[in-house]
């Protein structure tokens, strides 16, 4: 049998490996990583006859160019806009829609060009990636330096094994799927948080600022956090507090007055003071804003943050029901030979 | 019989949990004595799981000890808060300090020089010699009271208070791997390279984290920990020793 492999000729500015992350070891520091929006990487693995937990490339900003040894299926998720660019040997090209699967040949290049409505996309390729499992996760976390490949971020000319394509389909009917209305994916500025645990350290000013104001996603932005710029959160007597644990979408407040929102890659325990939450279904969505865009919030209570976790899920495998083979792939090379054929 | 001793545990206190989004409850001790606060959340994490193991609760995804309080993150899909504190509620009226067995661990540390190029510094402002620090640092048994910040890195308490010193000003950009330093109370070992501020005083010639074990992390909170000082020749020897298994951590309950 021969080995499958992905390679990055172009690997962009910050992709990772990541699954459904390693949950479950925090009290030991370790990070619990994993995709950052995990619908998409979800129907990524859909598209793709994965199951949920297989591994896929998390791609940041894109510029991304890969080729696999082998005949594969592979789906561009967490985007509505952005597209698959394939080309052959021959500089055919062919466009493919975010959201569906298709057959690529073994060989052929697959590009990702800069992500036009998300920071943050994924790339599911039939079998998964098969870098090595650390406590039953592929997902890398770079700062910790464990996980996905050798522990860090892909680069330029990295081969990555795959696994074996489990439908071992390599005839040109591989199933392929789309969904119609990838909604669920499209552009968010208005985020819901649970206030606390530490609210009661804020000035009712800070509250109210913080509720109310608009923010902006600054550069500072990696798989750990996202720094906000905006108007300052002033403390009631400073920003320490007795370390303890981190959630994901945790809003830490350190002592200058502007928040982080903690993502995957999250220390697990922290010392500042954390005025609210963004709450679970909210995520997906918030690791696609790009640096410079808005970021607001407003206030729910646990009981609704709850409900609406249940109902995000529902809606997502409602989406997922609604699969359906794709329209044939326009392949503009077979179109130039069409016209060859019938020419006038 | 396990004795009970957070009694002072407020039945009424209306801080006692918090909520970390509709996916984190924390149950907060805040009420106890610092030190209590840190063996009390640690406790509750050691009963939380046994009734987890029981399949008593469901829904937890994972439980996250911090110095005054006790992060229990959870999947909403499963459960919700109101069904958790409901859970934990009856646990608070009953915890004691039985945690099972605490593990001692004797930890070899090479002291100064290239590896501790903190120490000197620290000697002309605490107002002792060199050999004075590294004799109180290994004089005192140290606790794990939580981990965090990377894997395997533990915040250990009880370093001596003639060594107290706050971090320094400015933070190093790059501690290098396995370094051990100081600051307050504590001691720290770094297991990756990492920015850190706190006083390097030495190095430690075993792995705190390695992904290849079945069992990659070395120290756990509640953990007792003593140092005791190598030389750089001794030093050299464990660190192959240990990659090639020759070499054991002494580890005794």
């Amino acid at each position: 049998m021969t080995t499958s492999f992905i390679t990055f000729r172009r690997a962009g500015p910050y992709s990772t490996v990541q699954d459904m992350g390693r949950t479950g070891h925090q009290s030991v520091g370790v990070p619990e990583s994993g995709a950052l929006n995990r619908f998409a990487l979800k129907l990524g693995n859909r598209l793709v006859g994965n199951p949920d937990h297989a591994a896929g490339i998390e791609i940041c900003m894109g510029g991304v160019t890969v080729s696999i040894n082998t005949t594969r299926r592979v789906a561009l998720t967490g985007t509505v806009d952005s597209t698959l660019l394939i080309t052959d040997a021959y500089g055919h090209q062919m466009e493919i829609k975010a959201n569906r699967s298709v057959t690529v040949r073994a060989g052929l290049s697959i590009m990702i060009n800069a992500l036009s409505d998300t920071n943050t996309a994924y790339l599911a390729v039939s079998g998964g990636i098969g870098t090595p499992l650390l406590y039953q996760s592929r997902s890398t976390s770079p700062n910790a330096m464990i996980g996905g490949w050798q522990g860090r971020c892909i680069a330029d000319g990295d081969q990555l094994p795959l696994l074996d394509d489990q439908s071992a389909d390599t005839s040109e009917n591989m199933s392929e799927w789309m969904i119609e209305n990838p909604d669920m994916f499209a552009p968010k500025d208005m985020f819901r948080v649970v206030l606390g645990p530490q609210d009661n350290r804020f000035t009712e000013q800070a509250i109210t600022t913080f509720l109310s104001s608009e923010y902006t996603v600054s550069p500072l932005l990696n798989r750990m956090g996202m720094r906000l710029d905006g108007d300052l959160l002033t403390h009631i007597d400073n920003a320490d507090i007795a370390s303890d644990g981190i959630v994901t979408g945790s809003i830490q407040v350190p002592g200058d007055g502007m928040p982080i929102i903690l993502l995957a890659d999250h220390q697990t325990t922290g010392g500042y003071t954390k005025i609210a939450t963004v709450i679970q279904p909210d995520i997906p969505a918030l690791a696609s804003r790009k640096p410079g865009q808005a970021v607001r919030f407003t206030a729910v209570s646990v009981d609704e943050a709850e409900t609406l976790s249940r109902q995000a899920e529902d809606q997502f495998q409602a989406m997922l029901k609604q699969m359906v083979a794709p329209p044939p792939v326009i392949d503009i090379a077979s179109l130039y030979q069409l016209g060859d054929t019938t020419g006038d | 019989m396990a004795m009970f001793i957070f009694q002072q545990l407020q039945q009424d206190y209306d801080r006692r949990f918090l909520s970390a989004g509709g996916h984190g409850l924390v149950v907060n001790m805040d009420d106890l004595p610092a030190d209590q606060a840190t063996k009390a959340a640690r406790a509750l994490a050691h009963v939380i799981k046994a009734a987890m193991a029981e399949q008593a609760l469901s829904g937890i995804e994972d439980i996250i000890p911090g110095l005054t309080n006790l992060l229990v993150q959870y999947n909403p899909l499963v459960t919700t808060a109101a069904t958790l504190k409901q859970s934990i509620r009856p646990m608070l009226a009953e915890l004691s300090d039985d945690v099972g067995a605490v593990r001692h661990i004797r930890m070899p540390c090479c002291y100064g020089g290239e590896f501790g190029p903190d120490l000197d510094e620290l000697a002309n402002t605490l107002g002792m010699s060199a050999d004075d620090i590294i004799a109180k640092h290994q004089a005192n048994t140290l606790e794990v009271a939580i981990m965090g910040f990377l894997p395997g890195l533990a915040y250990m308490k009880g370093v001596d208070e003639a060594l107290y010193l706050p971090r320094r000003k400015t933070p190093r950009a790059r501690v290098p791997a396995l370094s051990v330093a100081i600051a307050m109370d504590q001691t720290v070992i770094y297991p990756l390279p990492s920015p850190g501020g706190w006083h390097i005083i030495g190095r430690i010639p075993v792995e705190l984290f390695d992904a290849n074990k079945e069992e990659p992390v070395l120290l756990k909170s509640g953990d007792k920990v003593t140092f005791y000082p190598i030389d750089i020749n001794e030093y050299n020897k464990i660190k192959s020793d240990y990659k090639s298994g020759r070499f054991l951590i002494e580890i005794s309950t």
